[in-house]
């Protein structure tokens, strides 16, 4: 009884800890986005890609193990549904943008926007990796 | 009530759609300055965004959880951390001792000399290579040259420099050099340089014998 609540007890301060640290990406994210908006180097979107990245695949692991951590199995398999859906959603976007990207670096032959598609498509992927997983261990 | 990989999830999609909704600003409406004015809606769904995910937090810590008495920090963990922190820094200094530009002095444009007296021969190429540079600028840089009627043909990556005044050459066969400014000055007699501001503190020119350079 008392490993079950210490386990509990890890795995929320887990989740609170990637939570927190998702939200510090996204926070940096917007300060490189801000200073696209100020000096129109396109380099700030990179490195906004970058951040946002980051903070995506620690929300999403953060998802993966307090899915795990729940007991009742139907709960967890509403949940997860619910989880894979918003995934998908934002997975489609990141690959929308990709190909926006992709096609203005193919076009300009721009090697930084190659570098937003790749890291747009990696986060995409990375998105549905994760949903499949959930998918998997909801079954 | 809001969750907060679903709120981060949330925000993920506002900040896409905020890159999506520049890049179309800039490429097809070339409207660069209604893209400035996409700071306020940028800073006020971030503020919105802190606002629900603090709240968020404070609920979901103050919850009624097990209060598990543990070391804060592991040694494995410490030293981990300490190892990926000195392995960032190490590389910094590696990489800023090594890669040192040295100083250097121009002749008339034509040969660049450095300290040990070695001379590069600075030829200007072919007038298709002459917009090399242009690639290399910011959009609001790029469009303000085009509307000189400069053509945009080729490609130069865009150098990120943090360190001081720094020249950046690129000769015909492609070799790059770096130079710091900080002990010379530059003389511009005799030449004219076209800049362009590509920040408030940085600038690039155009020198005729050199096929890039950009001093920041």
């Amino acid at each position: 009884m008392d490993n079950t609540s210490a386990s509990r007890s890890k795995v929320e301060s887990t989740v609170r800890f990637y939570n927190l640290l998702s939200v510090v990406f996204f926070v940096l994210a917007v300060i490189s986005l801000s200073m696209l908006t100020l000096y129109l180097i396109t380099d700030f979107i990179v490195l906004a890609l970058g951040a946002m990245d980051i903070g995506t695949i620690l929300n999403a692991v953060s998802r993966m193990i307090s899915l795990r951590n729940i007991q009742d199995v139907n709960e967890r398999q509403r949940k997860g549904v619910t989880t894979v859906k918003f995934f998908h959603i934002v997975s489609y976007a990141c690959f929308v943008i990709a190909a926006i990207v992709f096609g203005i670096a193919l076009n300009g032959l721009a090697t930084d926007y190659a570098v937003m598609g790749l890291e747009l498509t990696g986060c995409g992927t990375i998105l549905r990796a994760v949903s499949r997983d959930i998918q998997l261990e909801g079954v | 009530m809001v969750e907060t990989w679903k709120l981060n999830n949330l925000f993920k999609l506002f900040l896409l759609s905020f890159i999506a909704v520049f890049l179309f600003l800039i490429f097809v409406l070339n409207n660069i300055v209604a893209s400035r004015y996409l700071l306020i809606v940028l800073v006020a769904g971030t503020v919105t965004y802190l606002v629900i995910s603090v709240r968020v937090n404070a609920r979901a810590t103050g919850s009624p959880t097990v209060p598990e008495p543990r070391p804060l920090l592991t040694r494995t963990s410490l030293l981990a951390i300490v190892v990926i922190v000195s392995l960032f820094v190490s590389s910094y200094f590696i990489v800023r001792t090594l890669t040192a530009p040295s100083a250097f002095h121009l002749v008339k444009f034509q040969y660049l000399v450095l300290p040990n007296g070695t001379a590069f021969s600075m030829s200007p190429l072919q007038p298709n290579d002459e917009c090399a540079w242009l690639e290399s600028m910011n959009i609001t840089a790029q469009q303000r040259a085009k509307q000189q009627g400069l053509p945009d043909c080729d490609f130069v990556s865009w150098y990120h420099r943090t360190s001081p005044p720094t020249l950046f050459l690129e000769f015909q066969n492609f070799t790059e050099f770096a130079f710091n400014l900080n002990s010379t000055g530059v003389r511009t007699t005799g030449s004219e340089l076209l800049c362009f501001s590509l920040s408030s503190q940085s600038f690039q020119c155009w020198m005729p014998p050199a096929t890039v350079s950009h001093l920041k």
